[in-house]
């Protein structure tokens, strides 16, 4: 204990000393300023689920003439108004037009549109009943015939939307990038030679350099969280997911390390197995289901939907006993892993 | 060749190598090297870089295994046995390799934390190695010499029955490698045995009680600095004449039976300016020994 207490002093007086920390302390703040500039900038273009009406020839005209308008970007066509909501709910998209009750009266369109607009978007909730309104005057004619009926959900914020895939990017960063640099570090400067000859085991060493990544990455996560003023769904979860996340890629990451002879060596793998990581996790928000079923195999996958479900709702623990056990099973094969690869003669001669 | 080292005491070796050979690869770094150094000793490695010294230094300490051969030190069989060899030596690297960023006094901490080491010998080890006015200092800001006595201090905290020295004085100014050498003689007084590997003459000569002088994975000869120079140098005498008007310097070979003619007709030719007898060195055991000239590359 008294050897761990040592080493656990040692890795975060040289964690703070090291530039590195300023860097990653910085991120969250450049997070926080880069997103408020994005969201007083809200582009104009508004992403919507439509639900068209039953005739098929309708149905294409009300698509064309939304298509012509420039302004809605249709990401569902669905008949199914509880699922159109449930994507607006949960941020996929933020608006729902519901044009099933459209009927064709000789040359005039009748009936109503429904319109869903999510209230944490304001700017795109104005571009769609402004687009709305334009529609039902196209369609109408000189006499009104098109009613609209309003109603308003409260869905994704944008930060809830896009903050659990920063926590996950800055898990991922801090234990594939900096952890297996701090292995690194000590190789280059020779003091993992005295370590070694010390009398401590080797996974003491490497448990010392993990508590100090893992708390790195909760304290990171912390300050993400509060200075982008991001409501979380459920906070609980949301700790014991990034604790999980960090548990399972910071081994990851030394293990890395403890393989890499130097920096040189070490960089490149870690920047690829970073990219391998978080890349499919990333498009997966976004692309078809090709990306995602490739995304759903990898553990970043796992940590980033409990992430996303602690911040956009309030799923238990129960919920993601599979994701939770898979990345405790990651973290501790490469635990073991990261001991042997500490052990290797070639660390020694080194 | 291997020659048998005698005993300075009648005690069991401190330190035990028997036929250590090691490879890597095509390489044989060490061939069949025995040792046997008593408690107590400054025992001296001696030999050029890729001699096999570096090699023989890190499977005494534990840091590789060997081929083939037994180690034991302080007791402890080394190969199978490295935790409980760890607690009995002390071992001061051929690199400064302290944490840059932190002090010297948080350097030891640390060391004294993972040896179980109270922050009282850390304090002791600081006074008795002058380091007391840097204590606080990074290491990043210390001279070299400075460093060393901290890696010293450091290979000393838990008191070791072996202290295991790469290099020690290399790359030291005269008056740092005087000073470190004196406080390496000064550690002997508490009963710790020393082993030093250096291709520095001058630290082996001053320091050594017995040195091994290792060529080629072999240890070619192994007795006490004074010995091997009695037995392996040269011993001759350094004539300055001076000849029209030039200074002309010779060595002469006191084993050459025309060597005190010349000298006497140096002097029957007033010639002569002076004779001074010319010692032999380690190096020029090392080149009877070899044939081949001492020879140490910057690495």
């Amino acid at each position: 204990m008294n050897a761990f207490a040592g080493l656990l002093r040692k890795e975060a007086l040289t964690f703070i000393t090291n530039k590195t920390f300023v860097v990653l302390v910085g991120l969250p703040v450049i997070v926080a300023v880069l997103f408020n500039l994005a969201f007083t900038n809200e582009r104009p273009v508004a992403t919507i689920a439509l639900l068209p009406p039953a005739d098929p020839a309708l149905a294409a005209l009300v698509q064309s003439d939304i298509a012509s308008l420039g302004t809605l970007h249709v990401t569902l066509v669905t008949a199914d108004l509880a699922a159109a909501r449930d994507a607006a709910l949960h941020g996929r998209l933020s608006h729902v037009i519901d044009a099933r009750a459209l009927r064709r009266d000789g040359a005039v369109v009748r009936g109503r549109i429904g319109v869903v607009v999510d209230e944490l978007r304001p700017v795109s909730a104005q571009v769609v009943q402004s687009s709305i309104a334009a529609l039902v005057a196209k369609e109408s004619g000189n006499e009104p015939s098109i009613g609209v009926d309003l109603s308003v959900i409260r869905g994704v914020s944008p930060r809830q939307a896009t903050i659990p895939l920063w926590l996950v990017t800055i898990t991922l960063v801090i234990a594939i990038s900096s952890m297996p640099l701090s292995l690194v570090e000590e190789r280059e400067q020779r003091t993992l030679r005295a370590l070694l000859v010390a009398p401590t085991a080797r996974w003491v060493l490497l448990s010392a350099k993990a508590t100090v990544g893992i708390a790195m990455i909760l304290a990171m996560a912390a300050l993400i969280v509060v200075l982008n003023g991001v409501s979380l769904g459920d906070p609980g979860l949301l700790a014991v997911a990034l604790l999980c996340g960090a548990f399972a890629f910071v081994p990851v990451g030394l293990f890395l390390g403890a393989l890499s002879p130097n920096q040189g060596s070490a960089g490149p793998f870690a920047a690829l197995l970073l990219v391998a990581l978080s890349l499919p996790v990333a498009l997966a928000q976004t692309e078809g289901a090709g990306i995602t079923n490739l995304a759903n195999l990898l553990p970043s996958a796992a940590l980033a939907s409990i992430v996303r479900a602690a911040v956009v709702s309030t799923a238990g623990i129960s919920d993601f006993v599979p994701q939770l056990v898979y990345l405790i099973a990651i973290g501790s094969i490469a635990s073991l892993a990261a001991v042997w690869a500490l052990g290797r003669e070639s660390v020694m001669l080194t | 060749m291997t020659l048998a080292v005698a005993p300075v005491s009648g005690r069991e070796p401190e330190v035990l190598a028997e036929d250590i050979a090691r490879s890597f690869g095509e390489i044989n770094a060490l061939r069949g090297v025995s040792l046997r150094i008593p408690e107590g000793a400054i025992h001296g490695l001696l030999g050029p870089n890729g001699a096999g010294k570096t090699t023989l230094f890190r499977i005494l300490t534990g840091q590789i295994k060997p081929d083939r051969g037994r180690v034991v030190v302080a007791g402890v069989d080394v190969v199978g046995n490295a935790p409980a060899l760890r607690r009995m030596i002390g071992v001061l690297f051929d690199t400064q390799n302290l944490y840059p960023r932190l002090s010297v006094r948080e350097n030891l901490v640390l060391f004294a934390a993972l040896y179980g080491v109270s922050h009282q010998r850390v304090d002791d080890l600081i006074r008795r190695f002058d380091l007391a006015s840097r204590a606080r200092s990074r290491v990043e800001t210390l001279s070299h010499g400075m460093r060393q006595k901290v890696l010293l201090a450091r290979a000393m905290l838990h008191d070791p029955d072996v202290l295991f020295l790469d290099e020690p004085t290399t790359g030291l100014d005269p008056n740092w490698s005087l000073s470190v050498q004196e406080l390496i003689s000064d550690v002997r007084k508490d009963g710790v045995t020393v082993v030093i590997a250096t291709h520095q003459m001058e630290t082996a000569d001053a320091l050594c009680d017995v040195v091994s002088i290792i060529d080629g994975g072999v240890i070619v000869a192994s007795d006490t600095p004074s010995a091997l120079k009695r037995r392996f140098g040269r011993h001759a005498v350094r004539m300055e004449r001076s000849v029209n008007g030039v200074s002309v310097t010779e060595d002469l070979s006191l084993d050459d039976a025309g060597t005190a003619q010349r000298v006497g007709d140096a002097i029957a030719q007033r010639e002569l300016r002076s004779v001074h007898s010319a010692e032999a060195t380690l190096a020029d055991v090392f080149r009877t020994l070899t044939g081949k000239p001492f020879e140490v590359t910057t690495e």
